[in-house]
């Protein structure tokens, strides 16, 4: 029994400004391009059954060209696989916030994909001996939650489920970066499970024995610098897809090849430099990176800049540089918030707002405050000073 | 008074103290003697069995006295002694003892001379004064004084015994002779024990046989000789074995009104003694002799004349 | 007052004189005095109370031979005509005398029994009761010769400040310990003075049924619901009383007897998760070796290692986030597997040597495995309510059904937490009374210097500042640490057995003294407290709580129930509604693991309906829809397009 592991394809997903010679968002062709390339893999290694974790479409309501797409790539699965079962989950970011927008992954049901939209379904193949406990997000944050346990007599007991393992992300990530359902591992039930499949933490990882997450097909999260950080900690380079082998328990890694880089230029320290000798070392940082910055995806971190060195930056070359690359982001960052909250994110900013308001919704309270009403007053205030004009 | 205040009395009058305390100072002296008494059960003297020991059903009192002197000064060569004495009945009711009736007398024993010369020192003390029918003689002039203390104590027990008879008519037993007294000597539930043997009622082969009566039994009755008006009739008893010890080990002299003197009556009451044995009366010397009851009195005496 | 007849009259002779501490008295044969009774002397303007503390009795005779003498060596002779002379001569030690100054002999003077006032002077009561913020606490009546005195501790120097701490002594069986304890408490509860603040109690069942029926009544005579007015006080059992006891292995079943489905309403379970463990880990460590190096790696564990995520990629890759012990034995075997593959030299991790390692770990994964029932693994806790406290609340911890490691550790932990607590004043009462019971085990004379030990030092030394009163119970006073019996302000002794009373801690009691301990009747006491110079002998009533016997019998534990049974009965303590049907029926297929963590969740956050929060932790249950057949797909001969190029 070899399964295919999909997630998070994120299809429809509109990012930076740039477009195709057809008009489409370059972005949004990427991420297409990439499922179409593991759908090509997928078909080529001829799985038993085919898995997609959750966020297929980045949006409930994706454009009618992400839609027909998709159908068409659905279909391909179908037709050069017609013994192996597709189960087809929702994750946050196609699951409609009220049942009467409809569910756009239920079209798929017209192409034999097994569907959970809401509701989590248990899929059973009694050709395949195969149990597929499919849990979409929605099941697992309205209402009753379904057990998480293998269930019946089949043999490879699957689930594929869209969430977030607790502890996964730190604290301060993952509300902001993925707003998922967050399920704990125990609620996963470890034990039993032939293979879990997970969707929506987009970097490729392993949770327990025989639980993963595949990581999206392309860098779609709103944080790719801190997915970027996630990947270079384990090793990886880019996105692929999972094959899973339940007999022997391999777990084969299927790569799929990136629209573009995504690069995150060794960081500056500013510290002591004037505006021209900074200019100088972005220019250096820039001209560093083997074959440029155009249409490239990249990050330049720039920490201890004073306000005023900031205000004389050459502004001109860093248009240009944007203008040449598909997204670029100088990120210039001022001594007084340039701490980190130190449980290992480095690379990830937070802003002095972010900071205080994180400090005041988990210092020691006497049981009398109301907690939401004093950290709203203590980040009105803060916002009021960062609106001083005097702070720039 | 105390003895030690009459002392510092008669000192501060001029009198030559004293510390002596005679020999015998605490009882009775008495002569040895032997005075033949008429058997009156049987042809001769004899011993008879008198059977188990018996416990007094009746209440039951017992009498005692005692006496206590020192010499306190000398006017010239003559003693001055100062005494102490008490009598006292105690009665038995549930085996327990407790006194009904007391009394105690201190005092002043001189020739008369002597007596005036202490003068006002004596004020408001009994006095008892010596014959002075010989010269002052501080050793013989003692013994005179013990004479008159046991006659003066004697008197005390008589009057006790005399005045516990006003209240009850139960059985009283008195340490020494009935015939001391004629009332004592006719009471028909007055029973008088001697453990003294100075003066003794046979002699000869019949004193051995007196003598050497058994355990448990007693003499044959007999009228003691005595120069007192109020004839008794007694018998002795061996309240516990002799042999091996004394001759006199264990042996009293029970007295009693005529009215009891049958042979029945002396068996009777021979049982009721047998069975006053115990509790013994140690640590007293004479304990094989002297009843527990009679013992308690002079204890209770001693006790309060302290 | 009126004066009592004499009933004796004091004598002082060389050998045996009167002094300011001690005199004799002789009384007539037939006295109501006896061993323990209160007298008072009163001479020339002197008035002196004494406790008598020893008695003889002899009569005139010299010798027993005179004895056999009077009896003609018959034992079986009849008794002598007449009574032997003879004295009851007692002894008694002075409670105090009045005026105190100069401090003289006792005057020779004639004897009475104390009445009430009496007693009230004589144990210096005056100074603590019948007066405006009395701190007077009964504990008992005092009987002799047909009088009847309440006696009364003062709370100041049982709970603090000024002393505090008791402690009880008395052989087992009577129930004389646990009985005190009850009566004291109830007595405690009802007339701790408002002015001296809160008072709870947290006691530790420590075996059998002893404590698990303080809310049920107790069938009382008239003569001891008398007892309760002479005492002002009132015959009921406590009314807030919370019961915790830790689960049998099966971790459902409660591991208690007082486990009668109509007890289970404030009968919670004790639970405790790897960081209620940790914190108290030493405990565990130095029952037979205290070693430094295995502090320092728990504390390695609990500050950088447990509860939150701790980095080491020469173990792994991925943190370690250890919230339970299962994590914890995963975190220890990356950490054997790593010291595995260095080889040779590879002894030390982190400056830890791996023994110690070793050791920490099988010492916390014992307790984890030998009290499965205490110990959760999945982090779950359910503990006493810290904080929370209520005035006149009892709370019971029943660790009877726990090994004795396990003991410790509940006890360390409940009274460090206490003890926390209490020093920031935030614990919900001003004063709690600890009760354990076979303290010679917890605070042994000889023996190790365990940190349960250490801390009942601690508690005994220091506890009066913070309101932390330790009423604690032995059979053995002799073999408990001095320190411990010492810090008590009070003692209170039983039936005692005569060994121990041999012991040199009892010196200072006579022999009659020993011997009327080594007889004492049930409801009986001597008790020691700083106003009384002297021991005083008490009466007290049976406490007003049902007696363990009959709290059996009318309670009997629930054996054996089925886990569903089980499980049904732990909801309905939530919610008497719940039925056992429904429970059967939800949990029937489930993994026992996933329903015990449900029951723990309904536990913890106490839903207003816990069948239906309990029905969701554990999940709905989905249905299993068989897909056999399956349409073929129509072929699509467009192309894509060029959306994705």
């Amino acid at each position: 029994m070899r399964l295919a592991h999909i997630a998070d394809p994120h299809l429809g997903i509109r990012q930076y400004h740039r477009q195709t010679s057809a008009g489409v968002n370059q972005r949004e062709a990427d991420v297409a391009a990439a499922f179409r390339t593991a759908v090509d893999d997928v078909i080529g290694q001829r799985p038993d059954a085919v898995l997609i974790a959750g966020d297929l479409f980045h949006s409930v309501r994706p454009t009618n060209a992400a839609i027909v797409f998709a159908f068409r790539q659905f279909q391909r699965l179908r037709e050069a696989l017609p013994g192996a079962p597709v189960v087809l989950i929702a994750g946050n970011h196609d699951t409609p916030r009220s049942t009467e927008t409809g569910c756009i992954l239920r079209l798929f049901e017209e192409l034999g994909v097994d569907v959970a939209a809401e509701a989590a379904r248990r899929f059973v193949y009694p050709a395949l001996d195969l149990s597929v406990l499919a849990v979409p997000h929605q099941a697992l944050v309205g209402g009753e939650r379904p057990a998480l346990r293998p269930q019946g007599p089949e043999r490879h007991q699957v689930m594929v489920l869209h969430g977030e393992v607790e502890g996964l992300l730190p604290a301060d990530r993952s509300g902001e970066e993925y707003g998922g359902a967050v399920v704990t591992l125990r609620d996963l039930g470890g034990e039993g499970w032939s293979y879990v499949a997970l969707g929506h933490y987009h970097v490729q990882h392993e949770v327990a024995p025989r639980i993963w997450y595949a990581g999206a097909l392309e860098y779609a999260s709103s944080n790719l610098w801190g997915e970027l950080v996630d990947e270079r900690r384990k090793g990886q380079a880019g996105k692929a897809w999972l094959l899973a082998d339940l007999a022997t328990g391999r777990m084969e890694r299927r790569p799929v090849r990136q629209g573009r880089p995504v690069v995150d230029l060794e960081p500056v320290v500013a510290e002591g430099l004037n505006a021209a000798a900074l200019n100088g070392r972005i220019a250096e940082r820039i001209g560093r990176l083997p074959g440029g910055i155009a249409d490239k995806i990249v990050r330049l971190c720039v920490r201890e800049v004073p306000r005023h060195v900031s205000r004389e930056l050459d502004h001109a070359a860093i248009r240009r540089y944007k203008a040449e690359a598909l997204h670029f982001h100088l990120d210039l960052r001022r001594p007084e918030i340039t701490r980190e909250t130190g449980v290992g994110t480095p690379g990830r900013r937070q802003t002095l707002p972010d900071l205080v308001r994180h400090f005041l919704a988990h210092r020691p309270l006497p049981a009398e405050l109301d907690r939401d009403a004093f950290v709203r007053l203590g980040t009105d205030l803060i916002d009021a000073v960062e609106r001083d004009p005097a702070g720039g | 008074m105390l003895p030690d205040q009459i002392r510092r009395a008669l000192t501060l009058h001029g009198l030559t103290p004293a510390t002596w305390i005679p020999d015998a100072s605490g009882g009775r002296e008495v002569e040895a003697t032997i005075r033949v008494a008429r058997v009156v059960e049987g042809p001769a003297l004899g011993w008879h069995p008198v059977g188990l020991a018996t416990s007094w059903t009746e209440p039951l009192a017992f009498l005692d006295g005692v006496q206590r002197s020192e010499i306190v000064p000398y006017a010239g060569a003559a003693p001055i002694v100062v005494a102490r004495i008490a009598a006292a009945v105690r009665e038995r009711r549930d085996r327990t003892l407790s006194t009904v009736l007391e009394t105690s007398r201190t005092l002043v024993i001189a020739r008369p001379s002597a007596l005036a010369r202490a003068g006002e020192a004596l004020a408001g003390l009994d006095t008892l004064a010596l014959p002075e029918d010989h010269p002052p003689h501080p050793v013989r002039d003692l013994v005179d004084a013990r004479r008159a203390l046991d006659r003066a104590r004697g008197a005390l027990e008589i009057g006790l015994g005399e005045r516990y008879r006003e209240t009850g008519d139960g059985w009283l037993i008195v340490d020494g002779s009935l015939a001391e007294s004629p009332r004592w000597a006719a009471d028909p539930r007055m029973i008088g024990i001697a453990k003294s043997h100075a003066t003794l009622p046979f002699e000869g082969d019949d004193l051995e046989r007196y003598l050497r009566l058994p355990h448990g039994q007693r003499s044959s009755l007999f009228e003691p000789q005595t120069r007192s008006l109020a004839p008794v009739r007694s018998w002795a008893l061996r309240l516990w074995p002799w042999e091996g010890r004394d001759l006199l080990y264990g042996l009293v002299r029970i007295e009693v009104a005529p009215v009891n003197g049958s042979p029945d009556a002396a068996d009777r009451l021979s049982r009721f003694l047998l069975a006053e044995r115990a509790p013994v009366s140690a640590p007293d010397l004479c304990w094989d002799r002297l009843l527990y009851g009679i013992s308690a009195v002079e204890q209770y005496l001693r006790a309060r004349l302290v | 007052m009126i004066a009592l007849r004499p009933i004796g009259r004091v004598v002082a002779t060389e050998l045996k004189p009167s002094t300011p501490h001690q005199f004799y008295f002789w009384t007539a044969r037939d006295t109501p005095v006896g061993i323990g009774a209160i007298v008072r002397v009163e001479e020339a303007g002197r008035v002196v109370f004494g406790v008598v503390t020893d008695a003889v009795a002899y009569s005139d005779m010299m010798t027993p031979m005179h004895a056999v003498l009077g009896a003609d060596g018959d034992p079986g002779a009849m008794d002598d005509p007449t009574r032997r002379a003879e004295i009851r001569l007692f002894s008694a030690s002075v409670l105090r005398q009045m005026p105190e100054e100069p401090l003289q002999p006792v005057p020779i003077g004639p004897v009475r029994l104390a009445s009430d006032d009496d007693v009230r002077l004589a144990l210096r009561m005056d100074a603590y009761t019948g007066r405006d913020r009395a701190t007077g606490i009964p504990v008992g009546v005092y009987a002799a010769g047909g009088l009847e005195s309440p006696v009364y501790l003062d709370c100041d120097f049982l709970l603090g400040p000024e002393a505090a701490h008791l402690n009880i002594t008395g052989v087992s069986g009577l129930a004389t310990k646990t009985s005190a304890v009850e009566f004291l408490l109830t007595s405690i509860f009802q007339t701790f003075p408002v002015h001296k603040g809160s008072v709870a109690a947290v006691c530790f069942n420590v075996k059998g049924p002893d404590l698990c029926f303080l809310d049920q009544p107790a069938v009382l005579s008239d003569e001891e619901r008398r007892l309760y007015a002479r005492l002002g006080l009132t015959p009921t059992p406590f009314t807030d009383v919370h019961y915790y006891a830790p689960f049998k292995s099966d971790g459902v079943n409660l591991n208690t007897l007082r486990s009668h489905e109509a007890l289970a309403a404030n009968t919670r379970p004790l639970v405790w998760g790897l960081r209620e463990v940790l914190d108290y880990a030493e405990v565990l460590l130095n029952r037979d070796d205290v070693d430094a190096k295995a502090d320092a790696f728990i504390d390695f564990l609990g500050e950088r290692v447990v509860g939150r995520d701790y980095r080491d990629d020469t173990l792994r890759t991925k943190p370690f986030n250890v919230q339970t012990f299962a994590d914890l034995e995963e975190f220890f075997r990356a950490i054997f597997d790593f010291v595995e593959a260095m080889g040779k030299g590879g002894e030390v991790w982190r400056t830890h040597h791996v023994a110690t390692i070793r050791k920490v770990r099988n010492r916390l994964s014992n307790i984890s495995t030998r009290s499965k029932g205490l110990v959760t693994d999945d982090g779950t806790a359910s503990d006493l309510p810290w904080g929370g406290f209520a005035d006149r609340n009892v709370y019971v911890v029943d660790v009877a059904g726990l090994d004795p490691l396990a003991q410790d550790l509940v006890f360390a932990r409940a009274v460090s937490r206490l003890r926390e607590h209490l020093e920031r004043r935030d614990l919900g009462v001003d004063h709690v009374v600890v009760f354990v019971d076979e303290l010679n085990k917890y605070a042994s004379a000889d023996g190790s210097d365990t940190y349960v030990r250490k801390m009942l030092l601690d508690l005994s030394e220091r506890g009066r500042y913070l309101g932390l009163v330790l009423f604690s119970a032995q059979q053995f006073r002799s073999q408990v640490h001095r320190r411990v019996v010492g810090n008590a302000g009070t003692a209170i002794y039983g039936r005692m057995d005569m060994d121990e009373l041999a012991t040199p801690g009892y010196a200072t009691l006579s022999p009659a003294t020993k011997i009327k301990l080594a007889t004492l009747p049930k409801g009986e006491l001597m008790i020691r407290h700083p106003h009384f110079t002297q021991p005083i002998f008490v009466k007290f009533p049976r406490p007003p709580v049902m007696t363990s016997r009959e709290g059996l019998d009318r309670f009997p534990p629930a054996t054996g129930l089925s886990f569903p049974d089980a499980v049904a009965r732990q909801l309905r303590t939530f919610d008497r509604h719940i039925s056992t049907d429904g429970v059967h029926a939800l949990v029937e297929g489930r993994a026992e693991p996933d329903v015990l963590r449900a029951l723990a969740a309904t536990r913890r956050e106490r839903p207003a309906d816990p069948f239906a929060f309990f029905s969701a932790c554990l999940g709905r249950r989905v249905t299993p829809e068989a897909l056999t057949t399956r349409r073929p797909v129509p072929s699509i001969r467009h192309a894509d397009g060029d959306y994705g190029s």
